[in-house]
């Protein structure tokens, strides 16, 4: 699905939090937004979402050509994660009750089939306040999968979790990207492990500073200058992977 | 002793009562999860301003509440989604200017005392015929409601944003929540009164949460068990002569913090 950010800005007040967003994202593309904090990055996914439409934008969020509101209203095509998904943990609700309730399910074979690629099925009996930060982030994929998104938007997918989960989503995500086709946009402050997942990436901190290829940016050292004043987020890099159309 | 079960007025008691707790333990769980107490408390105190409006143009208060309560959670919604402040802070004052009004119109009501303490406190045991229909199609209407809408509140509650991408309301449907627990509150007000309805919204889902290992057990326990502690303070009412409101609350009370032991000793540990 091709992805068209048109003269987005955003103020609260006087403050403004994001100014003049231009950029468009390829069908299939596997992107990762960074910045260091206080950039306007959940905001911007916030606004691609159309979650923030009335509070605070101007501009354009086209999907297919299609305005987000509209995608919203009838197509329902847009996923997210968020970065801290907060609900009462001592409410007594299975993660099988959660999608029972939260999702129109209909195929059983193909719903057990997505809890086990995300390690879940032996979780399914298992009550939602007691699973950790990195199964909820994996229930929270698992739910818009079975909403059959085809844009999925992750807010810091990895922040608290280890390293261990962290591969384990990162290889989730590269399935759902290359096998189901699905657009992903992730916000992170982990560069290496972005580089070397995804295709795009946008150099954000209020306004743009670069959009491209993640090798592009990476050996025309613009991420090095773009976090140049932030070098305690970005201190190495383990090298690139290429994608290739 | 058993014969007295059988009159009009122990049936209607323990009719209106059943049907009442069904439905404000049912609502209830949704009071639990939006953590709504505040809400529900300052519809069932506001209601005093409703039962003195009544009165004094001479309505019915039972039919005469249902209207004010929806007003009021209505006005509650507006001025909650249309300014700045918290809802919370919305609520405390929309409930305290109500309540203001309220009392001061009861200073001016003369020989009204027997029916303001009877919605103070509940008296179940005075049921009208025309409360018992009240509670009848409460019942009707709000089990139609929640049978259909149970899981959209239940989806705007635990992820109001992956509702919004689902292309649910979810403004509509707190607002609707509103309603629906407002028009609960006015006509549970006969039954454990102004001061104590709140109770029967929060005690059985709660007590509920304590010892259910799933959400299906969590609503069915609250039903359940709301109803028992009904129809048990009901009977404790007539048998021992003790008013009825507090009757039905200490019993859903006593439920409420068994359930804690228990949660304590058979280590439920969500």
């Amino acid at each position: 699905m091709n992805i068209e950010v048109k003269d987005v800005s955003c103020k609260i007040g006087e403050v403004e939090i994001l100014k003049d967003i231009n950029f468009s994202l390829k069908s299939g593309s596997f992107s990762a937004i960074v910045g260091p904090n206080g950039a306007g990055k959940s905001t911007l996914i916030k606004i691609m979402l159309g979650l923030l439409k009335q509070d605070c934008s101007t501009g354009k969020i086209l999907y297919d050509g299609i305005k987000v509101e509209e995608v919203n209203k009838s197509r329902h095509w847009l996923g997210y994660v968020p970065q801290n998904y907060s609900f009462d943990r001592s409410l007594p609700i299975t993660l099988d009750e959660f999608y029972k309730i939260t999702c129109a399910l209909k195929d059983g074979d193909k719903y057990d089939e997505i809890l086990n690629s995300l390690n879940l099925l032996k979780l399914k009996k298992h009550i939602m306040g007691g699973l950790s930060g990195g199964e909820i982030q994996r229930a929270l994929i698992a739910y818009n999968l079975f909403h059959n998104k085809r844009v999925l938007f992750l807010d810091e997918p990895t922040s608290a979790i280890d390293i261990e989960g962290e591969a384990l989503v990162y290889s989730i995500l590269n399935n759902l990207n290359k096998v189901d086709k699905i657009n992903i946009i992730i916000i992170s402050h982990d560069i290496d492990a972005v580089l070397k997942s995804v295709d795009t990436v946008i150099c954000l901190n209020k306004t743009i500073h670069c959009v491209g290829g993640a090798c592009d940016i990476l050996e025309g050292n613009m991420i090095q200058q773009f976090f140049e004043g932030h070098r305690g987020l970005y201190k190495h890099h383990g090298g690139c992977i290429h994608h290739h159309d | 002793m058993i014969e007295i079960l059988l009159m009009p007025f122990a049936l209607k008691a323990l009719l209106a009562s059943s049907l009442i707790s069904v439905i404000c333990a049912w609502s209830g769980i949704f009071v639990t999860i939006k953590r709504m107490a505040y809400f529900s408390e300052s519809i069932s105190h506001s209601s005093l301003a409703g039962i003195a409006i009544a009165l004094w143009i001479g309505f019915d208060p039972s039919i005469f509440l249902v209207f004010f309560s929806a007003l009021m959670a209505g006005l509650i919604a507006l001025v909650a989604q249309s300014s700045i402040t918290s809802r919370d802070s919305v609520i405390g004052i929309i409930h305290a200017t109500v309540m203001s009004a309220g009392i001061i119109l009861l200073s001016f009501l003369r020989g009204g005392n027997t029916d303001i303490a009877r919605y103070l406190f509940g008296d179940v045991l005075a049921v009208t015929n025309t409360d018992l229909y009240l509670c009848a199609a409460l019942f009707i209407f709000a089990s139609a409601y929640l049978a259909v809408f149970s899981k959209t509140h239940t989806l705007t509650s635990l992820t109001p944003e992956l509702a919004k991408l689902n292309g649910i309301n979810v403004k509509k449907y707190d607002f609707t929540l509103m309603i629906l627990l407002a028009l609960i509150i006015s006509v549970s007000v006969k039954i454990a009164g102004a001061i104590l309805v709140t109770a029967l919204l929060i005690i059985p889902p709660n007590a509920a949460k304590n010892i259910s290992l799933s959400y299906n057990s969590f609503v069915r326990l609250s039903i359940i068990s709301g109803l028992l502690c009904s129809i048990s303070g009901v009977l404790a009412s007539i048998f021992f002569d003790f008013p009825t409101g507090p009757a039905i609350v200490l019993v859903n009370a006593i439920f409420y913090f068994l359930s804690l032991f228990m949660r304590n000793i058979l280590k439920i540990a969500i």
